[in-house]
Order: C-alpha cells, then structure tokens, then sequence
C-alpha cells in the first residue's frame, strides 16, 4: 500500500530480531517491509506481569507489553448494592476505563461501554460462577498508556488478577490479536501499525483447556486468512499461558516464604 | 474422622493445571472435574493436597485440593456459624451485619437477618425481638440459607448461638449471668430481659452515671464467656 511504503522506508534486508518468542510459521523473506520496533511479523512483544499491584483489592494485576500499560483490580466475593434479582450464581461485574493520558493526543481513545462489556463476555466463560452464589466480583480495569493491542492486554491482566484474588477459575485466560496489514499478517500490532491495518482479530482462549471465549473479527478477512489467523494466534495465546503462569507460581512462592 | 493420610506437595499449582485423570483421583476444595475429557483441572493458585479415602469407603480415589496460598475474604455459605452485629430491631426480624464467618473476617459486610421464628427453638410465636436483640449487639449464628436478594437467612435457635455481647444503656459491656429464656445453656439465650432489666447487678453502673465507654467498636473476634450458675 502506498500510504505504508512513505512512512517506513521499505529495505531489503530482514532484521535480525533480539528476543523470538517462537520460530516463525511462516517464512517473512518476500516481505518487503519492516516493523517500526524492529520485530518479526509474527513476534510479540516481551510480556511483563506483575500480580499483588493493589493493596486494597482482593486481587490485582499489572502489565506491561512494551508501551502497553494496564492494571486490573478485582474486588470480591461481595455483595452488591444494585443487585436486586436473586441469582443462584454469581455475578461478574467489569469495568475498563482509559486515563486521560493514555494516548498520545489527550483525550478518550476508544469506547469504554463496548470494552467493558467485552470484557465481561471474555471472562464469564473462564470464572467458575457456581462457587460464589449471591455475590457479585468487580472487575476494574484501567489502561495507563495505551500503546496498541490495549484490549488483549486488559483480557490477560484481568484474568491473572482474578487468580490472585482466589476466585475459582476454570483456567487462566490468554488473548493475542493480529492485524492484517495488507498481504500482511503482524501479530500484536502497535498503535501505529493498529492505525493501518485492513482489519483485526483478536482471539481469548484457555491454553490449558484449548477452548475459546471471545473471538472477535473486525474488517475484511478470507477464511483462508482467517484460518492462518487463528493458529498463529492460539499458538501466541499458549506461550502467554506460561508466561503467565510462571508469574503467578512466581508470586505465590514468594509470598510463602516467609 | 479416623486417620486420613493427607499429603502436601512441593508442586504451586495455577488454575487450569491438570492434577490427574478422573479416574485416579477426585476433585475436592479448589478443582474441578471437565466432563468432556474427564480430566481433573485446579481451579486456584496455591499448594496441592492429596487427602487419602476414608478407609470404609467403596471409593478408593483419594481427593484432590488446591489450597489457595492468599487468605482472601471468606463468604457466608448455608450451615456455616457467623459472627454478627444486629443494626436494625423490627417487630418480627431484625437485621445484622455478618462480621466473620467461622474464623475468618469478610473484607466487605454482608446483610443477613434473624426472623421471629428463628430466634429460639421453644415457643416460636412468643418472641418479642426488641427484648432479644438491641441494635449493636454481637450474635453468634448460624446461616440457614442465602436466603432473598438482600440478605441471607440466620437463625440463632441453637444452645450455643445467640447474643454473645452486649453494651448496656450506660454503655459499658455487660456480663453474662444465668440463663434468660433458654433452658439449660451457659449462653444468654436471644438476650434476656433478665440482663437488662431484672438484674441489677449485671448492669455495672446505674442508669443516670454516664460514662464514655472505652471501646466503642465492637471486638471482632468475640469470646464465649461460661456463666457461673
């Protein structure tokens, strides 16, 4: 696309990439241009975890994918005050907000009502609803600095701060989107490449269990593409699952020690 | 219980590790069983504990459980005994915080309440809550059940439930003496009017001496005092 080609110069020699997370799917050689950070086409960028960020909460997690910041906190088991039909089950409660210096023009970034209520749909199908009757848990999510791909992120971070806060979870959930820049596919797209991308998928699944909550598909996709899509994307989501659970055994034994 | 041989590991288990198939092991506190591929999954973050079968039983699968490693707020479930602060006296319930449930204290209160017929186990229909239970007062209970949207259902018809501690009108703690209305328990059944009224000797300080009482909050973990008959 020509738009692309006057911002990036494009080269001819392939970056020699620092840190792969995993070899390559699929040979990027006739590619002809490069990532602004100097990634692969289907590199993410290093995840950093953090659970335990918030005292007041009953659980919480930080996370940092590069320029992507987020913290999630989780309040609960309680109970509700809005609450006023009897439910059998619990209740999930989420709330993303951005703060007003999370882009790089002040200001909102993007739908806070519709993030939220995805949110809710990735998680719901993950939290064990049954073991906690009557009450409601709360999650709160706030994106610091949004540095592209911020909706994978808050998935992620959520879902390691509902294991902190020790509600019973059928398995840790792991999201990782992919951009179709034109023949292109990038994973985990910065906010520059997210700004020209044809379209969008973004996976949240299970890694232990390899089932999937959310799917979302946003532009102009073939299924082959699709197809291609989603492997690389479950794949990415299974390294993200040790990752985060490394983190979480991490926190746990660290807390035992004394 | 007779001796059930219980196991610790070194292992930390994250939810969604498998801890074994269903048909070696059962899932206990913490795991569950996935019914597609009948594998046990953990379902917290924390230790996992083998609990060996009860010798008599037909199943010989030992339990499986994940003990979370954060001690995060308990939540009152039905049959579980809780500590409780009465807030609001009606004429045929009354309404308590629920402060503890059994050892531990909840992060955020929970509503419960105590209705006529659960006060005590004799004479239901003679009850007269505002000479049982006074705002402010510290009741041991039991959940019957999760009751309606609001509130759970508590109930203190036991020898060992009731009222455990109260302040008088002066506002210094009072002493427990002697039964009230319950039979034949050392517990100030419900509250007596006996305690309040009858008694003089158990209300420290006559009514018209008022004294700044030392402890204004309520004690969290609230001891049993035996009476001396």
């Amino acid at each position: 696309m020509a738009g692309k080609a006057s911002t990036t110069t494009p080269s001819t020699y392939s970056p020699s990439p620092n840190q792969r997370k995993r070899p390559p799917l699929f040979k990027d050689g006739d590619l002809d241009w490069v990532r602004p950070d100097g990634r692969g086409f289907h590199q993410c960028r290093p995840a950093f975890f953090r659970t335990g960020a918030v005292n007041a909460a009953a659980g919480s997690a930080y996370a940092e994918f590069g320029n992507t910041k987020v913290i999630v906190s989780v309040f609960g088991p309680r109970e509700s005050k809005k609450a006023m039909m009897y439910s059998d089950i619990g209740r999930l409660n989420c709330n993303v907000s951005y703060t007003t210096f999370a882009s790089a023009v002040r200001g909102q970034v993007s739908d806070q009502k519709e993030s939220s209520s995805m949110l809710h749909k990735a998680l719901e199908g993950a939290i064990r609803l049954e073991t906690f009757p009557k009450t409601t848990v709360d999650v709160f999510a706030l994106v610091l600095e949004s540095g592209g791909s911020d909706f994978p992120v808050v998935i992620s971070c959520a879902s390691l701060a509902l294991a902190d806060a020790g509600i019973m979870l059928y398995d840790l959930v792991a999201a990782v989107s992919v951009s179709c820049l034109g023949p292109n596919l990038v994973i985990d797209p910065i906010s520059e490449e997210e700004s020209y991308q044809d379209g969008s998928l973004v996976i949240t699944c299970m890694p232990s269990r390899y089932e999937v909550t959310q799917l979302t598909i946003t532009g102009e996709w073939s299924s082959a593409r699709i197809n291609e899509a989603m492997q690389l994307c479950l794949d990415a989501c299974s390294k993200l699952g040790k990752v985060m659970r490394s983190c979480l055994k991490e926190a746990a034994s660290a807390s035992e020690e004394p | 219980m007779g001796e059930t041989v219980v196991e610790e590991s070194e292992e930390l288990a994250t939810p969604g590790d498998v801890l074994g198939r269903a048909a070696e092991v059962k899932p206990g506190r913490g795991a569950y069983l996935a019914s597609h591929n009948n594998l046990v999954y953990a379902s917290l973050t924390g230790r996992v504990r083998t609990v060996a079968p009860p010798p008599g039983s037909p199943d010989k699968r030992p339990t499986v459980e994940v003990i979370g490693h954060k001690a995060h707020g308990a939540v009152p479930e039905p049959g579980s005994v809780v500590i409780a602060r009465v807030t609001k006296v009606l004429s045929r319930m009354a309404s308590a915080d629920i402060l503890c449930v059994g050892p531990k204290s909840v992060r955020e209160k929970f509503t419960g309440i105590i209705r006529q017929q659960d006060v005590r186990a004799t004479e239901i229909d003679k009850v007269d809550m505002h000479s049982s239970f006074l705002p402010g007062d510290i009741v041991r209970a039991i959940v019957l059940s999760l009751g309606d949207a609001r509130a759970y259902y508590l109930s203190t018809a036991k020898n060992e439930l009731g009222v455990v501690s109260a302040e008088s009108t002066a506002g210094m703690a009072m002493e427990q003496h002697g039964t009230g209305y319950c039979n034949s328990c050392p517990v100030s059944q419900g509250k007596s009017t006996s305690n309040r009224d009858k008694k003089p000797s158990s209300v420290p300080l006559p009514m018209e001496y008022t004294v700044a009482p030392s402890i204004k909050t309520m004690p969290m973990i609230v001891s049993l005092k035996t009476c001396k008959d």
